[in-house]
């Protein structure tokens, strides 16, 4: 046990044997419920139901959980001391950043989008929100889905970036899901898939396929948008991550020319002690 | 996940770029606040909030690309937490643990977005249900993104004991989803 761990005193484990009778899990079955693939381990394949729940855990940032923006930036510009390297090309850096920004925040807005329309991710999974709704009714008593509401039902007047999704609280903008937001989705999905942990993949592929309007139609629509690059000849964020040539090709995941950026000394199947 | 645009985006900020420390909070704040929520849950918004003053204030000395950021902020999260729990048992009448559960402001909310909401809610608490090696190392694997052994490193067990207790987790997890009637 490590040192820090009052929490467990906070909430004792229950003692016993921790792994008699239950095998250790492979990581590529929890990769496969995160990504909504099912999980082909047979002796895993019980763990099937929980995929909803972990989607629902990993849902797209809510509304009262970015409310605290205010008080990490006071902070964030309490802190002194900029090095002194740092002041000289601070001017360069701000102007890679001012359109840097305004890509993330493109993205963010497209993420707000789909979370804000829903039923486009319930179309994905083909779960939520009736049994997560189920579910929550089941475990903190929540009211029982609307009968209107039945799994695999969805409400395709609530589209990501119609306006009733625009979310005043972020203060964001109608998110444009065809425009360099869309593409911004495509391009995280393609580097996730290519470079990312599962986790990563997944929420990437959540995003995308909501926005999509569903998992099938991520080809297409990722297709179909045009990348934010391809209409302007001078862009200092699109010149920083996407060198020359490689733009117009990456929105369809084809990293063959990206070296693989994981750290290195990680062994890919860790030994396990016990 | 911020991906290949974060040594830039990590770069500004260190140099003071407020939209560029924005970026990084967005990443980073709605994962730290859930797995707070499961390990901290009487405190999880101040916890939050003082993770943020140490990343902030570490921010110069940090070294290492979005793996190891991500392994630090929820390393620090942790301690945080631990710290907090510490404060809470000297003074175990605090009214404070009465803030928690339930806590977040909810504005303007379509329909779709009560639901999600509430599934996420929900889910939150089915995982802090379980007993905490199984919550904490769902969370930090399933929300916090980090692979198995950053969190073995974390909780300061082996990889092999993560990968029980995941899958313990997760057991329970599909069994209370079966229970409370989802269905695929």
């Amino acid at each position: 046990m490590s040192g820090w761990d009052v929490s467990d005193a906070d909430m004792p484990n229950i003692p016993g044997s921790q792994r008699a009778d239950v095998p250790e899990l492979p990581d590529g079955a929890l990769d496969a419920l995160l990504t909504g693939d099912l999980v082909t381990d047979e002796a895993c394949a019980g763990l099937q139901p929980a995929a909803a729940l972990l989607a629902a855990l990993n849902a797209a940032p809510q509304g009262g959980e970015l409310a605290g923006h205010a008080r990490a930036l006071t902070e964030f510009r309490r802190r002194g001391g900029m090095p002194v390297h740092a002041r000289r090309s601070a001017h360069r850096r701000r102007r890679l950043l001012t359109s840097l920004t305004a890509k993330a925040a493109a993205a963010a807005a497209a993420v707000a989008a789909a979370v804000l329309g829903g039923v486009a991710a319930a179309a994905y999974t083909g779960t939520l929100p009736a049994p997560a709704q189920q579910f929550a009714h089941g475990v903190i008593g929540a009211p029982s889905p609307q009968p209107s509401h039945r799994p695999g039902t969805p409400r395709p007047s609530h589209r990501p970036g119609t306006p009733q999704a625009t979310p005043a609280r972020t203060g964001a903008v109608g998110p444009d899901a065809t425009g360099p937001a869309a593409s911004g989705l495509c391009t995280a999905y393609a580097h996730a898939k290519a470079h990312g942990k599962a986790s990563q993949k997944a929420v990437a592929f959540r995003n995308l396929a909501a926005a999509a309007g569903g998992a099938a139609k991520i080809a297409a629509y990722c297709t179909a948008v045009p990348h934010p690059g391809s209409s302007q000849s001078s862009q200092p964020a699109s010149a920083l991550t996407h060198p020359a040539g490689h733009a117009a090709s990456h929105p369809t995941g084809k990293p063959s020319s990206h070296p693989t950026p994981h750290p290195a000394g990680r062994p890919s199947s860790a030994p396990t002690t016990h | 996940m911020i991906g290949e645009d974060f040594p830039a985006v990590l770069a500004a900020a260190r140099q003071g770029d407020e939209g560029a420390f924005t970026i990084l909070w967005r990443d980073g704040n709605p994962a730290l606040l859930r797995y707070l929520k499961v390990i901290a849950p009487e405190s999880a918004e101040d916890v939050t909030a003082e993770t943020w003053v140490t990343v902030v204030r570490g921010l110069d000395r940090f070294r290492g690309g979005e793996d190891a950021w991500r392994a630090w902020l929820f390393t620090t999260a942790r301690r945080r937490a631990v710290d907090a729990g510490r404060r809470r048992s000297r003074r175990p009448e605090s009214p404070a643990a009465e803030v928690g559960e339930g806590h977040w402001p909810e504005v303007a909310d379509t329909a779709d977005q009560v639901l999600e909401n509430l599934a996420t809610r929900a889910a939150i608490a089915a995982v802090a249900s379980l007993p905490p090696l199984q919550a904490e190392v769902i969370m930090l694997r399933v929300v916090a993104g980090l692979d198995t052994e950053a969190v073995a490193q974390l909780v300061g067990r082996s990889p092999g004991a993560v990968r029980v207790a995941v899958h313990r987790g997760l057991r329970r997890l599909a069994q209370m989803m079966t229970e409370a009637g989802v269905t695929r």
